[in-house]
C-alpha cells in the first residue's frame, strides 16, 4: 500500500489536501503536515508517519521546497530509516494527483516521469500557437 | 464505442484530464463543440488540459456525431464531452453505441438569466432549455446519471429530476 506525506511551511500542504478533495473526494493514506504554525516540533510528526509503514508499505513524501528546513527534518528521519520512502521536493498539485491516482508502488524511473510531466511551466501568448493542433481524423483511429 | 459522454461546462480541466482519462481508461477524448471547433483559441486551451500521450479531436456537433458512427470507432473506447444537455441529447438521438451519459457540471458559465434557472444540484444549474434537454435524455434507454468524480456515487438523472418535483 501507498502511505503519503504532504509537508510544507505553513498551510500549504493542508490547502494542497484541501484542493485534492475536489478531484479524489475523501482520501485515505494521506498525512498532513502545516509546520511552524505552533511552536510544536514537527519532526514528530515525520517519525509517526515513519512508524506507520509497514514492510509491504511504500512512503512517498512530498515537501514544499528542496532544502528547505521541512526538506532537512524529512531526509535527515528518512535516512536513518530502512524503509522504502521517497521524497518528492517542491510539490504541486498535478504532481500529487499523478503519484495518488497511480496504483500499486511507483518505481523510481515513474516518479521522474510524473515529476518530468508535472513541472511548471511558462505560458506566453506565442507558446499557446506553438501548441501541436488536436488530432486529425486519421492520426485519432490510427 | 462511446464509453462515457459527458456533459461538463468547462470541457476538458482538470477533473477530466487528470481524474476521468485514468478512471475509463481511455486514450481517445472527443470534444463536441459548434464554438470550439472554429474558435482556435479554445482549441489551444483544450490541447492544453490534455495528457501526455491521449488523443484530442475537436468536432462540430454534427461531424462529432459521424466520428462516433465510424466504424473504426466500433472498438475503441471513446470519452466524449459537450459542454451542454442539448448537444448531449442531440449525439445520444444520433449515435446507438453509447455506454452512458455523465450530466456532471453545467451551466455555471452559459451566461443566461439567472432568474430563470433551476438547481438541480451543487454541479447542475440549469435554463429552461436545458431542463428540457435534461428531461428527455432522462427518458432514453440508457444510463444517465450525475458524477463529478469517479469517488462520487452515480444519482440517476431521473432522480434528480424527480427530487426536483418534491
Amino acid at each position: 500500500m501507498k502511505k503519503y506525506l504532504i509537508a510544507s511551511h505553513g498551510m500549504l500542504a493542508s490547502g494542497a489536501f484541501d484542493s485534492l478533495k475536489l478531484f479524489l473526494g475523501d482520501i485515505e493514506n494521506v498525512s498532513v503536515l502545516s509546520a511552524y504554525i505552533d511552536d510544536s516540533d514537527f519532526s514528530l510528526k515525520i517519525y509517526a508517519f515513519m512508524k506507520d509503514l509497514n514492510t509491504d508499505d511504500q512512503g512517498i513524501i512530498f515537501t514544499d521546497i528542496y532544502g528547505g528546513s521541512v526538506n532537512q527534518k524529512v531526509t535527515a528521519i528518512i535516512s536513518e530509516s530502512e524503509k522504502e520512502v521517497y521524497v518528492i521536493a517542491g510539490f504541486n498539485l498535478p504532481v500529487l494527483l499523478e503519484v495518488l491516482t497511480s496504483t500499486d508502488k511507483v518505481s523510481k524511473e515513474r516518479l521522474e516521469e510524473i515529476v518530468h510531466n508535472s513541472r511548471v511551466q511558462v505560458i506566453t501568448k506565442s507558446s499557446l500557437t506553438d501548441l501541436e493542433d488536436s488530432a486529425g481524423d486519421e492520426d485519432f483511429f490510427d | 464505442m462511446i464509453i462515457q459522454l459527458r456533459v461538463d461546462d468547462r470541457l476538458i480541466h482538470g477533473q477530466v484530464a487528470l481524474i476521468w482519462t485514468k478512471e475509463l481508461n481511455t486514450g481517445n477524448i472527443v470534444v463536441a463543440n459548434d464554438d470550439a471547433s472554429t474558435n482556435k483559441m479554445l482549441q489551444m486551451t483544450l490541447q492544453m488540459a490534455v495528457p501526455t500521450g491521449k488523443k484530442l479531436l475537436v468536432k462540430n456537433v454534427q461531424d462529432a456525431i459521424a466520428v462516433f458512427n465510424d466504424p473504426r470507432a466500433k472498438t475503441m473506447r471513446i470519452f466524449a464531452l459537450t459542454n451542454t444537455i442539448q448537444d448531449a441529447l442531440k449525439i445520444v438521438e444520433s449515435c446507438p453505441d453509447i455506454e452512458s451519459v455523465n450530466v456532471a457540471n453545467v451551466g455555471r458559465f452559459d451566461e443566461s438569466d439567472k432568474a430563470a434557472k433551476v438547481k438541480v444540484s451543487d454541479w447542475i444549474i440549469v435554463n429552461p432549455k436545458e431542463l428540457q434537454a435534461l428531461e428527455a435524455l432522462s427518458k432514453k434507454e440508457l444510463p444517465v446519471y450525475h458524477q463529478v468524480i469517479p469517488s462520487n456515487p452515480k444519482v440517476p438523472a431521473t432522480k434528480l429530476l424527480n427530487d426536483l418535483k418534491k
